[in-house]
């Protein structure tokens, strides 16, 4: 992806600079600037619930619940980032004790048979595995000892875990042996996220502005409003981001986010641009924001291995904290690399603790691919 | 008896006449010939250190093969513009060749030899790391008449190709893009060996640099000098081999420590086998 990346600005480059071609889009990327602030909703909202997702997660574990003959223990396996509370709204609609990650990484794991102790059969649902463990030889036992007990039937369970850790748990621990296959959702296509921003995009916090492509000036969401909805344009657009985002909703959801552009009023040295832009401006009855192409956040190559480290690190544990990092880094060094990461927008801190952000989340899996890096399985 | 003149006539058809060889057109086949080997030498490196790691040992090892080929090439179309190629002429001029050639360089047309095989067979490719004689390193470049490998200290060893015909070409990794690493500990007899073993196990598994695709495997020996123990696993990219080694040997320190070991240090014995 990155090489697409660097091959697209290279064949822009050579269009402008050679043959004097200039971007032919209806609104210049240079007439555009990120969508952020007060007025720009939709670029500073929460990710907003994907019911799709919910639904077919309801279906799948209400399913296993009513059949007894299934194994003791449902493990569900979320890629990166997952910071919807899938399974926790599952447990709290489903009325299932619910085990809360620790404040301590590896200091305890849940203890299957001493909490809820009323009802050995009670289900209990431990939603974030990877919150849970640390890459080092000393909590691996602890690890190995808790999985074989829920392996041997200690208590139901429904087990959420990152694809990430749950790839370095089957290596360690052989998780996927001890374990029944774990289920994952079905990976967001074009058709599939083009239904679901259909569906957000009739809520009132859509409806406050008009979404248009910069490529044509047509619009990307259908409204009531305004109808001139270019189908096989926006089609293409959510086929490139459903590609960019490898499937994933909320990854996806960030990356529009980062798509999304307002005009500068400064920039008017493409007066007939300009004027057209402004004329659908004018003419719609909301603000609009204009959708670029999603296009890859490649990493920089000055970093050097000790930052793909970090990465991978951060991608096995989803969230730690400067402390946790270096206890699974080899070398201390690596860690002056977070300051960059961080700068560059690939890393974020929430509440002292980094975590990928999940926008970059493509770039990154792809660059710790090609570095020879172990990856999760998608 | 042949005449002085039909010796001449004879030997005169073996060349062509000197008015009609096109030393323009020789002189172009060589410099396009040195020009795509020397850009392959320079430009396919370059390449294969920003490339996809997966693809880095088969783009380094393009260079020799383009190499031999444009090589070949240029022999082919030069010898015809030079010589009159007809059986008789074939025999004399390969007759005179490889006498002159064995007398006079008969190791340097050994190790060219030797650098085609090597070029076909594969004993070591660009980018493998092998241990030739008591030499070990990565091989940096395969040259028509040697390669140089880098050592671990830093140090470039040419090596000429015709050490193949005599002595075994070891491979750390034989084209692959990882290598088995080994680190080993010395301990005290009296230990709890299942606990020390399951402790450098788990020193692999939970390291940065391991190969998620390959096994982890802890070895033990009784030796005089105490219980030996390797731990021997993959890492994901042999770049990371001597990281890989420090990181299993310092974390294993403290895993033998936890586990109630104690470790020794060996004596260096003249003459002792280190590696039984």
């Amino acid at each position: 992806m990155p090489t697409l990346g660097v091959l697209a600005r290279f064949r822009q480059t050579v269009r402008e600079r050679v043959f004097h071609k200039t971007d032919t889009a209806f609104v210049g990327a240079d007439m555009l600037r990120l969508a952020q602030g007060a007025g720009q909703a939709t670029a500073l909202a929460e990710l907003l619930p994907c019911d799709l997702l919910k639904q077919e997660l309801k279906n799948t574990l209400d399913r296993w619940l009513s059949d007894e003959s299934q194994s003791a223990v449902k493990v569900v396996v979320f890629p990166p980032g997952e910071s919807s509370q899938h399974l926790e709204n599952w447990a709290e609609q489903a009325g299932l004790p619910l085990v809360t990650p620790p404040t301590v990484r590896a200091a305890a794991f849940p203890a299957l048979q001493a909490e809820h102790n009323d009802d050995p059969d009670q289900i209990v649902v431990v939603p974030h595995l990877e919150l849970w463990i640390l890459r080092e030889q000393s909590s691996l036992p602890e690890i190995r000892r808790w999985l074989v007990e829920l392996a041997l039937g200690a208590r139901p369970c429904v087990l959420g875990c990152s694809s990430w850790a749950w790839a370095w748990l089957s290596k360690a621990v052989g998780a996927d042996t001890l374990l029944p296959e774990p289920v994952m959702f079905r990976a967001f296509d074009g058709p599939r996220l083009q239904a679901w921003f259909g569906e957000l995009s009739a809520q009132a916090m859509f409806e406050r502005h008009a979404y248009r492509l910069a490529r044509n000036g047509k619009m990307l969401l259908p409204s009531e409003q305004e109808s001139d909805v270019d189908e096989g344009a926006a089609k293409d657009f959510f086929q490139k981001l459903a590609s960019r985002s490898l499937g994933i909703p909320w990854v996806a959801w960030q990356i529009w986010r980062r798509s999304l552009r307002v005009y500068r009023e400064d920039v008017s040295d493409q007066p007939d641009r300009l004027e057209a832009m402004q004329k659908v401006q004018a003419e719609s009855d909301r603000p609009v924001i204009w959708v670029v192409d999603p296009e890859p956040t490649p990493l920089p190559k000055r970093y050097e291995r000790s930052a793909l480290r970090v990465l991978h690190a951060l991608l096995i544990h989803e969230a730690m904290t400067g402390e946790e990092l270096a206890r699974v880094l080899p070398i201390a060094n690596d860690l002056l690399t977070l300051p960059a990461l961080l700068r560059d927008g690939f890393i974020e801190a929430i509440d002292g603790r980094y975590r990928c952000h999940v926008a970059t989340y493509p770039s990154v899996r792809t660059e710790l691919f090609d570095a020879g890096f172990r990856v999760d399985r998608l | 008896m042949a005449t002085t003149s039909e010796t001449v006539n004879k030997f005169g058809k073996l060349f062509t006449d000197f008015e009609q060889i096109s030393l323009v057109q020789i002189a172009l086949i060589l410099v396009a010939c040195w020009l795509t080997i020397y850009l392959s030498s320079r430009v396919l490196p370059w390449l294969a250190e920003r490339m996809p790691s997966r693809f880095r040992l088969l783009v380094l090892g393009a260079v020799p093969i383009i190499r031999l080929v444009m090589l070949v090439l240029a022999v082919l179309l030069i010898v015809p513009l030079v010589f009159n190629i007809n059986l008789q002429n074939f025999v004399l001029i390969t007759g005179t060749a490889g006498v002159a050639l064995g007398f006079a360089f008969k190791d340097y047309v050994s190790s060219l030899i030797a650098g085609v095989v090597a070029v076909l067979e594969r004993p070591y490719r660009q980018g493998d790391w092998v241990r030739i004689g008591g030499d070990y390193g990565e091989v940096v470049s395969v040259g028509m008449r040697a390669i140089t490998i880098l050592t671990p200290a830093d140090d470039a060893i040419t090596i000429p190709h015709e050490r193949i015909w005599k002595e075994n070409i070891s491979s750390s990794n034989d084209g692959e893009h990882t290598l088995m690493c080994v680190a080993q500990f010395y301990l005290m007899p009296e230990h709890d060996a299942e606990a020390v073993r399951e402790a450098l196990r788990d020193v692999a598994l939970t390291s940065a640099y391991l190969n998620w695709a390959r096994p982890v495997i802890v070895v033990l020996k009784q030796r005089p000098e105490g219980t030996r123990y390797e731990v021997k696993a993959y890492p994901f990219d042999m770049r990371d081999q001597f990281e890989f080694i420090s990181d299993l040997t310092v974390r294993g320190k403290l895993a033998i420590a936890r586990a109630g070991g104690v470790e020794v240090s060996v004596p260096v014995v003249a003459g002792a086998d280190q590696t039984a």
